[in-house]
């Protein structure tokens, strides 16, 4: 906390003169929040749980007070501090201060470009990516905050994972064939040693650019996670994960059509040294190509592409994941007598940013496959090949959009068995501004996404076989009331039927037992409220909630939790 | 037009590259897990007597047709301690299961004290009985790094304190029909609060110089580096969800050997006690947090912990919020290890 102080009083002493007397050499910005949940817990449960309490309050207010400081026209700081109060902190006891973010960047020989401090890192979707996996696509926008505020608090942006550390990128200019070359490294500290038995673990990346004819560019991408020898007083262990990808894209114009070409392959190498009974793990590679085209007045797209990502690749940039199922939410973390964790179900993940994780993980964590089963780590999922195709289509001026995503995947190597799994996913969405149909003068706007994903399994000894079969319906509807004041409805349903068999890996990733999953799952959550939007980025949003949890196999455990939420949001 | 022939023709070499199919299998076999569960040899000891201070063991095995999750408790029939062992071998006869005379839950084992192996299974209903294997003398206790207090001397200058209506029970032994996690005796922190009472109950504080007996205001810690000790506690709950723990080490900052908690930092350690029985607790010095009560170990003068100034330690029951009633927590046998927490 001193240290904090300490870091104001020098921006406050050292700047003023140098920034505040002139013009937008010092601007701030920020956030503010107010979270309140009342929530009631109802259902089954509670006729066989005597300990978990029934009514549950939760909350915070937060408020960020960001700065760019510009002491000179090559450099920039720039400094966030958060201070949050839990609603259960009375007289300041749960309040918590601290530096959020802090970065200093700039150009040096007015040429290469660095950034030294916090960093949001992304590379590619096999190197160094932060996929978007369970229930994020198409939701309606009486979630749209909620999501906005897990991506701002977890510095997901745009699939980036926040790392510290350094970068630089510079490039250079030719003027025949090859027309530009572009250099990017970054350096990031991903682990801290104990000091002990845990070595420090870095991250290291570069991309080389080089862009040719105007409309070709090729690119190798190369990442290196390892273990600082020397740095645990009791270890010399060392753990080495690299990743070199080659990738191509072409645009082209035909026939007033601009067709896109995107490939990526590449490799990787996972090691452990000095570590007794490491296993030798085989090196692993993938390949990605595909193509997109859409016309000139961007009124429909289709795309398609084919991926094929071997069983032993690991890329540990690319592989871990946002929602960790392993952790519990703020909201009736545990529950029965037994007082287990309670599964996340859809309205945790959707509104808990507890269960987010912002750490690169060497695991491959386990997911819930009634959620995604098909890809549950990204575009790297390792074990899987085949294709996907999309087609988007909105017709300039009219009132629609409609698009459709199919994909079509199996394993290459059978998990306990030769049989293989193969996965099928269906989605079909459509959003509607109706009073543009009826040239009403109060927005009407709904959106509709269905998916469908089946995993299925043959099987060659009767036990191996799998059959699990979900869907998820969502449905928004917004209309306006008064300006700036809307009526917001949303709907989500999921539906999860049949079994699966769920891998656990030991912490060289190694399958080394089997949990078997079945389910008849019904979940639904009800979202009913209003929004208040004083400006495009501040809003207020009362909300009743109602989410229902019920597998059939587990009568006992089905609940239902009914919240009333207030949520305030500012970014300014 | 060429180009488009090009794109395609290069598409379609990618794809043939790509399509691969792997005739090995990932992982176990399924049959081997999944396949039909019989017992092939029931779970047995290799002795039916065992003297743990001449450092003999006693080692268990079984063979099941399958791989399946299975917990084996040995369980001291007279004490209720508790070694526990957990995996999905099926077949540990060449590798058994082998036992020293630890625990992994407090009580330890008592001399004299029949044993028996229960073997039980996540998936299948099934339970298996060892024959009683009789412990003729005990593991010695392992040695911990200091003793902080074992609870065995009543007479110690324990300084106990609560506030208003609230109760406490001092120094007791076999409190309500609790035998001790180790020894004869344990400390219980026992109270009452009402709806409108504070959540803190009542407390204890043990200075250095008590606990260690000598003349010395602090422990000497072989280290100063918080990550590097431990503080252990074996501490007994009651099962009734109210009660929690504070443990907080009051640091002499200016090492006049008094303690000034308007001036003097105090690190504490929080936590629930929502289980029932014995559970050895343990914490690095660095996972302890500065107070956070106004004038009470909430400003620290070094600006940083030290262990070389930890002048006592206070052990506050606090209810828990939202809860009325009797509440109360023992505990036994507290401890700093370094490097690693205790392992009995």
């Amino acid at each position: 906390m001193k240290q904090l102080f300490s870091f104001f009083g020098l921006l406050v002493l050292l700047f003023p003169q140098d920034v505040f007397g002139q013009e937008k050499k010092l601007d701030f910005f920020g956030s503010g929040r107010f979270v309140l949940n009342n929530s009631a817990l109802s259902g089954a449960l509670l006729k066989h749980d005597t300990t978990t309490a029934q009514k549950q309050m939760t909350g915070n207010t937060l408020f960020d007070l960001g700065f760019h400081i510009r002491p000179s026209e090559e450099t920039e700081i720039k400094a966030i501090t958060r201070v949050s109060n839990d609603i259960n902190g009375f007289w300041g006891g749960g309040v918590n201060f601290y530096l959020r973010e802090l970065y200093l960047r700039g150009l040096l020989f007015k040429r290469i470009k660095y950034q030294v401090g916090d960093l949001n890192t992304k590379m590619t979707p096999y190197t160094l990516y932060n996929s978007a996996i369970e229930l994020s696509a198409h939701n309606p926008l009486a979630l749209n905050t909620v999501s906005e505020i897990i991506n701002y608090d977890k510095f997901y942006g745009t699939n980036s994972w926040r790392q510290q550390g350094a970068s630089a990128d510079f490039g250079f200019d030719f003027e025949k064939y090859l027309n530009h070359l572009h250099v990017s490294g970054l350096i990031t500290k991903n682990r801290q040693t104990d000091y002990f038995s845990t070595p420090d673990r870095l991250l290291s990346g570069l991309t080389l650019q080089a862009k040719a004819f105007h409309q070709l560019s090729l690119t190798y991408n190369q990442t290196n996670v390892f273990d600082v020898q020397h740095s645990a007083m009791f270890s010399l262990a060392q753990f080495k994960n690299q990743v070199q990808t080659f990738g191509l894209s072409e645009q082209l114009l035909l026939s007033k059509i601009n067709i896109g070409i995107n490939a990526e392959m590449g490799r990787s190498s996972v090691s452990y040294t000095e570590i007794a009974n490491a296993p030798v793990i085989p090196n692993g590679t993938f390949l990605d190509a595909g193509f997109d085209v859409q016309n000139k007045q961007k009124s429909w797209s289709a795309a398609a592409s084919f991926r094929s990502v071997e069983t032993s690749f690991r890329s540990m940039g690319a592989q871990s994941r946002r929602v960790d199922f392993s952790k519990t939410g703020l909201e009736y973390p545990y529950y029965t007598n037994r007082e287990i964790p309670r599964p996340a179900n859809m309205l945790d993940i959707i509104s808990d940013g507890s269960y987010y994780n912002m750490f690169l993980s060497p695991d491959l964590k386990a997911y819930n496959p009634a959620y995604e089963n098909m890809l549950p780590y990204g575009k790297a999922t390792p074990n899987r090949q085949g294709g996907d195709v999309s087609l988007m289509y909105k017709p300039n001026k009219s009132f629609f959009k409609l698009g459709v995503d199919a994909a079509l995947y199996n394993e290459i190597t059978g998990q306990g068995t030769t049989s293989l799994r193969q996965f099928t996913n269906a989605e079909a969405y459509a959003d509607l501004a109706l009073h543009e149909l009826y040239k009403g003068k109060k927005k009407l706007q709904m959106s509709f996404y269905v998916r469908s994903q089946n995993t299925a399994r043959a099987g060659l000894q009767g036990i191996d076989k799998i059959d699990l079969k979900t869907t998820q319906f969502k449905l928004g509807v917004s209309f306006e009331i008064i300006p700036k004041m809307e009526l917001q409805i949303a709907g989500i349903l999921l539906k999860a039927d049949g079994n699966e068999y769920l891998a656990q890996r030991n912490s060289y990733n190694e399958i080394i037992f089997y949990k078997g999953y079945t389910a008849q799952l019904n979940e639904a959550l009800w979202i009913g409220g209003i929004n208040y939007q004083f400006s495009k980025n501040n809003c207020l949003k009362i909300q009743y909630q109602q989410s229902n949890w019920d597998n059939l196999l587990l009568p006992d455990n089905q609940y239902k939790i009914n919240r009333f939420s207030v949520l305030y949001n500012l970014f300014f | 037009m060429k180009k488009l022939f090009l794109v395609v023709g290069i598409g379609t070499l990618f794809f043939l590259a790509g399509c691969k199919k792997d005739k090995t299998i990932e992982g176990p076999e399924l049959v081997d897990i999944f396949g039909d569960f019989n017992i092939l040899e029931p779970i047995k000891g290799s002795k039916t007597t065992v003297d743990f201070s001449k450092g003999e063991t006693v080692q268990y095995t079984c063979k099941l047709s399958i791989r399946t999750n299975w917990t084996i408790e040995i369980i001291g029939l007279n004490s209720g301690a508790r070694k526990v062992y957990t995996g999905n071998a099926k077949d540990f006869v060449l590798n058994p299961i082998v036992w020293d005379g630890t625990i992994s839950f407090a009580p330890f084992f008592r001399k004299n004290e029949p044993c028996v192996a229960r073997m039980s299974f996540e998936s299948y209903a099934d339970t298996l009985y060892s024959d009683t294997v009789i412990i003729t003398d005990v593991k010695p206790t392992p040695s911990v790094d200091i003793l902080f207090d074992d609870y065995e001397s009543p007479q110690r200058a324990y300084n106990t304190f609560t506030e208003g209506q609230q109760t406490f029970n001092g120094t007791s032994v076999n409190f309500q029909g609790v035998s001790p996690a180790e020894k004869t005796r344990f400390y219980v922190l026992a109270g009452n609060h009402g709806s409108t009472a504070s959540l803190f109950l009542c407390g204890m504080n043990l200075t250095a110089k008590a606990s260690q007996g000598t003349t010395d205001n602090y422990f000497k810690f072989s280290t100063d580096n918080p990550k590097k000790v431990f503080f252990n506690a074996f501490i007994y709950g009651w099962g009734d969800n109210k009660a929690e723990v504070s443990i907080e080490f009051q640091e002499d900052d200016n090492m006049d050997g008094i303690y000034q908690p308007a001036e003097e930092g105090a690190y504490t350690y929080r936590l629930p006690v929502n289980w029932t029985g014995w559970k050895l607790v343990s914490f690095s010095y660095d996972d302890t947090k500065i107070s956070t009560s106004g004038g009470f170990g909430n400003s620290d003068r070094t600006g940083h912990k030290d262990l070389d100034r930890i002048i006592a330690a206070q052990f506050l029951l606090l209810a828990q919020p939202g809860t009325i009633g009797n509440t109360r927590v023992g505990f036994d046998y507290c401890s700093f290890t370094y490097f690693n927490p205790f392992r009995p």
